[in-house]
């Protein structure tokens, strides 16, 4: 291969085209938000080690630490996945679309923690792994299955702008089962603890102050890990995209990215 | 577009529906007599003990409506086939008419349905109590609203998809929870002579909101059944 063949094939992964370099699924700022994630997690969980032991749940009661945290981190993913579905209706924006996709895959994701650990809490305090008296844990596995529905119809849709559209449609009517579910253990008669820290009325928390603190920190660690996975998985699907663009085209992938130079052909 | 313009659609839409199932006949031939099977059929899962099926008569009823019911509405609320969908579209059909033409026409499929299916629960579980037939009107008809708004809302959305007969029913059937709910609730309170306001004004605020998204999203979701 001559010199001059060779220059025009093999190049640097610095000469790679914008695009390209833009799709890299590394950046500064998603791995940033990663090891926060992670300090924040390891902060969280000696807090949750170290605080006192609760009075009549004992150990048990440190799954809360996890439990709360992922119930309120999946209500902020789903609750972004209602407002950029929104944006994606007003703006027609792929960006709000991807990021409402995101956010409602991990907020699933959330949702799956909260209803695993609360079964297992429910085992150790209440004898059962399952309650149907209980409004709240009821509603979370019907919320769960029907956004894994949400999930099932993205999956069926390949043209990406009907696909946006309808999800944000579904992302939209969905979202009223969240109130429903925060709301229900005030609505029925439960086995479920009434709210704790996000009150109707308002008032202060009645949670104790020795508990409050690692439950802020692992509740900041798993927003810090909603953040981070809704990065990765936007960026995620971004390549996604930019493969279907470039099998539409039939244009081979990394098709700008050559073997590294010095490598004789 | 005049207020009696809209209306003059939406009677359009609703009337042209309901003939096409009057000559198909599939809800009354084939989607009923299934529905009352499952009535008579559950308590052999059960067991036949009489308390237990005075208790849960009401309560099947709705399930087996909602479940049955939600696909007929995935059916008969879907959007058109081609041409039907194209033809609809030239002649400046309003997307708006078009949800609440075919949304009302699966409320009344619906209500065929649960017509005869009430008789028959009295029938074969004989809950305790004498029915309050006003409530139990009123409650049927709120609630098979809701069901044909909710049925037609998810079809236009899986519209022209392979998988639309096992993806519907997964969409709908959780955010048909709370019509489960008021409707088996406010049966056994009617059937036990109490008042189920309640669960009415519940069904009225559900129907409300589905008015609301569906016409607002109307547009939007057209755009992507063409």
């Amino acid at each position: 291969m001559s010199p001059a063949t060779r220059s025009s094939t093999c190049r640097r992964p610095d000469t790679m085209t914008r695009e390209t370099a833009t799709l890299h699924p590394r950046s500064r700022a998603i791995t940033s938000t990663g090891v926060a994630a992670l300090c924040l997690m390891a902060t969280g969980l000696y807090m949750a080690a170290t605080a006192p032991d609760e009075e009549t749940q004992g150990e048990a009661a440190r799954l809360l630490f996890v439990h709360v945290p992922s119930a309120i981190t999946a209500y902020i993913a789903l609750g972004a996945g209602l407002v950029t579905a929104v944006w994606y209706l007003i703006r027609r924006s792929p960006a709000a679309d991807l990021v409402s996709a995101a956010a409602i895959e991990v907020g699933v994701l959330f949702t799956a923690i909260t209803l695993l650990t609360g079964m297992i809490w429910g085992r150790f305090v209440w004898g059962v792994w399952w309650d149907w008296g209980d409004a709240r844990m009821v509603s979370t596995a019907v919320l769960f299955f029907f956004y894994l529905g949400y999930l099932a119809l993205r999956r069926s849709i390949s043209d990406p702008r009907v696909r946006a559209v309808r999800c944000a449609v579904l992302g939209i009517v969905g979202f009223v089962q969240v109130p429903i579910v925060h709301y229900s253990v005030l609505w029925f008669r439960t086995l479920h603890q009434g709210p704790s820290i996000i009150r109707p009325d308002l008032a202060n928390s009645t949670m104790d102050a020795a508990f409050v603190a690692p439950l802020g920190a692992a509740l900041a660690a798993f927003i810090a890990i909603l953040a981070y996975l809704v990065a990765v998985r936007v960026r995620l699907a971004r390549l996604e995209a930019a493969v279907d663009r470039a099998a539409s085209t039939s244009q081979p992938v990394g098709a700008s990215v050559g073997p590294p130079s010095g490598l004789s052909v | 577009m005049t207020p009696s313009a809209f209306w003059q659609q939406v009677r359009w839409v609703f009337t042209k529906d309901l003939r096409v199932e009057v000559r198909g006949g599939v809800t009354l031939r084939m989607a009923t007599p299934f529905a009352a099977l499952a009535l008579l059929l559950a308590p052999l899962a059960t067991g036949t003990d009489t308390a237990l099926l005075r208790r849960i008569g009401p309560g099947m009823l709705w399930l087996v409506v909602i479940l049955f019911g939600m696909t007929v509405t995935l059916r008969s609320g879907a959007r058109e086939p081609g041409p039907v969908r194209d033809l609809l579209t030239l002649s400046g059909l309003d997307p708006a008419a078009g949800f609440l033409g075919r949304s009302l026409a699966s409320a009344v499929l619906l209500f065929g349905v649960t017509l005869v299916l009430t008789p028959l629960m009295i029938v074969l579980y004989a809950p305790e109590g004498r029915p309050g037939w006003g409530w139990l009107a009123l409650l049927a008809v709120a609630g098979v609203m809701a069901l044909g708004l909710l049925g037609s809302l998810v079809a236009t959305l899986v519209t022209g998809l392979r998988e639309r007969t096992a993806l519907g029913p997964l969409l709908a059937i959780p955010l048909a929870v709370p019509v489960l709910l008021a409707t088996a609730r406010g049966t056994d309170s009617a059937i036990s002579q109490q008042g189920s306001l309640s669960w009415l004004l519940l069904l009225v605020a559900m129907n409300l909101a589905l008015v609301i998204v569906g016409v607002l999203l109307a547009g939007p979701m057209d755009e992507t059944t063409r």
